[in-house]
């Protein structure tokens, strides 16, 4: 399956309204896609309908 | 005992404070030899930013002065403490540890200073730091962030690694630090003291930068637990300028801390920490006989688990929003300002949509409702300090959203609750390793006094680092 993330994380960079280039671009990539797993599991995690967000 | 300025900063704040009050030492004498040792010892250690040396000598004669009236305020009267740089003292500067706000000044105190110094405690100066509480240790640049005295080639870790330098080396009797991530108890584990992060509001935040306001805690760092108490009795209590600031009377921490474990029912977390197999081995033996002294002094012990802490980590992550709010304009004006690995960690912030922040806070809510009910049935939770005694500074990578390691002490910050860091021994390295101890939301005398029936057993918290070898290869 061909890698997506380039593109989410292009995505993503657009969605916060963020410009970053060069070398802090390929670091904050690196960092995106090395955290990627625990975004993903935390979206994943289903909470109940009666589990509000903390107040 | 007879008490002299060149063995006054051997000793813990108590004894300091014991020394000062029957006169064997004057706060000048005292305050003059925190700052001698200070100017011997701090170019290798780098525990502090600024050293407040006029204005520390003019307070300490005033708490002598005071003294000589006949008045004492308490037990924190004439004694040289230190700020990490980032809770205001007027007209000092207060960089953050930072280029960002390298020549600001505040114009008042924080509500953390007003508390020491209408308490008599005598300002040393403004400790390092990590930059804005989440950056790196480095030990080069215009803010480097203090080296371990246990072994100067390691971290001392962070954010408020100054604290636990200059407390663990005896530049000062006692430091406060904050903590929104770990940022007490780790460098107090990896410096020997004791570190405690009370419950969320009960110390103002009033004056101090943030980082990420629902997680932010400010605490006392010392050698001792009597310590601890001691500077939370003085700055505890309501601050109408801190939004998140607890009202209704201050508890009284000192008075139950003698009474020991005997009844005290602890949840280990077991599954989470002790069997996690990043634990360091060293660590984990000294926090099992930790465990089993705290039961030979009559506490019992049953093992609990709470299956939100698998997410704790990640919960903690999208916090990195509140950073990035707090710091945007300043980032997209003038980035270059921040140090690499926080400027990236920065924009990771802005990478936290609105619906992972809010499943985050839905998360937590989870978290909160299962340590509640551990809560309900144990006074306290234990477990390791740390995963892992100090690493050496060429260990440490710059860019990371946070070190797995983090879960030690990270996902106890989303809960608000008090926890505090203990010496429980040291490697056959001779570095320092700890437990900790969680309690119930505004339970913190729980907290101390389980520490402290630890600690009156033990002898960890009295060992201190040879000076000389206070050196750079």
């Amino acid at each position: 399956m061909p890698d997506d993330s380039p593109a989410r994380f292009d995505a993503e960079l657009a969605a916060a309204g963020l410009t970053v280039t060069g070398r802090d671009r390929e670091l904050l990539f690196a960092m995106w896609q090395e955290h990627l797993p625990q975004r993903e599991a935390l979206r994943a995690a289903a909470p109940a309908p009666e589990e509000e967000p903390w107040r | 005992m007879a008490v002299t300025a060149g063995s006054i900063c051997d000793l813990d704040l108590g004894g300091v404070s014991e020394a000062l009050a029957a006169r064997r030492i004057s706060s000048v004498e005292a305050t003059e030899a925190y700052l001698e040792r200070i100017a011997r010892h701090d170019g290798v250690l780098q525990a502090y930013i600024t050293v407040m040396r006029d204005a520390a000598l003019s307070r300490a004669r005033a708490a002598d002065a005071e003294q000589s009236r006949g008045s004492r305020r308490g037990p924190l009267h004439g004694v040289p403490l230190a700020l990490k740089d980032l809770v205001a003292v007027a007209g000092v500067r207060m960089t953050g540890g930072s280029e960002v706000l390298a020549d600001h000044v505040p114009m008042r105190d924080a509500f953390v200073t007003e508390r020491l110094h209408a308490a008599g405690a005598v300002m040393l100066g403004k400790l390092s730091m990590h930059e804005w509480a989440f950056g790196r240790p480095t030990r080069e640049g215009r803010f480097p962030t203090g080296r371990n005295p246990w072994d100067v080639a390691r971290i001392p870790a962070g954010s408020s690694s100054g604290s636990g330098v200059a407390v663990a080396a005896g530049l000062c009797a006692g430091a406060i630090g904050s903590d929104t991530g770990g940022s007490i108890r780790g460098p107090a584990s990896m410096c020997g003291i004791v570190g405690h992060k009370p419950t969320y509001g009960l110390v103002s935040r009033g004056g101090v930068l943030a980082m990420d306001w629902s997680l932010d805690h400010v605490g006392p760092m010392t050698r001792s637990v009597w310590d601890s108490a001691a500077i939370l009795q003085a700055i505890a209590g309501h601050d109408p300028a801190d939004p998140g600031s607890l009202h209704g009377p201050v508890p009284d921490f000192m008075a139950g801390l003698e009474r020991g474990a005997r009844g005290i029912r602890l949840g280990l977390l077991r599954r989470y920490y002790v069997d996690w197999p990043g634990l360091d081995g060293e660590v984990k033996a000294a926090a099992l006989e930790a465990f089993d002294v705290l039961a030979r002094e009559g506490a019992t012990f049953q093992d609990v688990d709470a299956p939100a802490l698998d997410m704790a980590p990640a919960v903690w992550t999208c916090f990195l929003a509140e950073m990035y709010e707090y710091h945007r304009e300043t980032a997209a004006r003038s980035p270059e300002k921040f140090q690499e690995g926080t400027r990236i960690r920065l924009y990771m912030g802005a990478l936290v949509s609105a619906q992972d922040f809010l499943r985050a806070q839905r998360l937590r809510a989870r978290f909160r409702r299962e340590i509640d009910g551990l809560l309900a049935r144990c006074d306290a939770l234990i477990f390791p300090g740390m995963a892992a005694p100090a690493p050496c500074f060429e260990e440490v990578s710059s860019l990371e959203v946070m070190t797995p390691a983090s879960r030690y002490t990270s996902p106890w910050n989303l809960l608000g609750l008090p926890a505090v860091s203990v010496p429980s021994g040291f490697t056959r390295a001779g570095l320092p390793v700890s437990i900790q101890i969680v309690g119930r939301a505004g339970d913190d005398a729980t907290v101390l006094r389980i520490a402290r029936a630890y600690e009156r057993v033990t002898d960890w918290h009295r060992r201190r680092p040879d000076p000389s070898l206070w050196k750079l290869a």
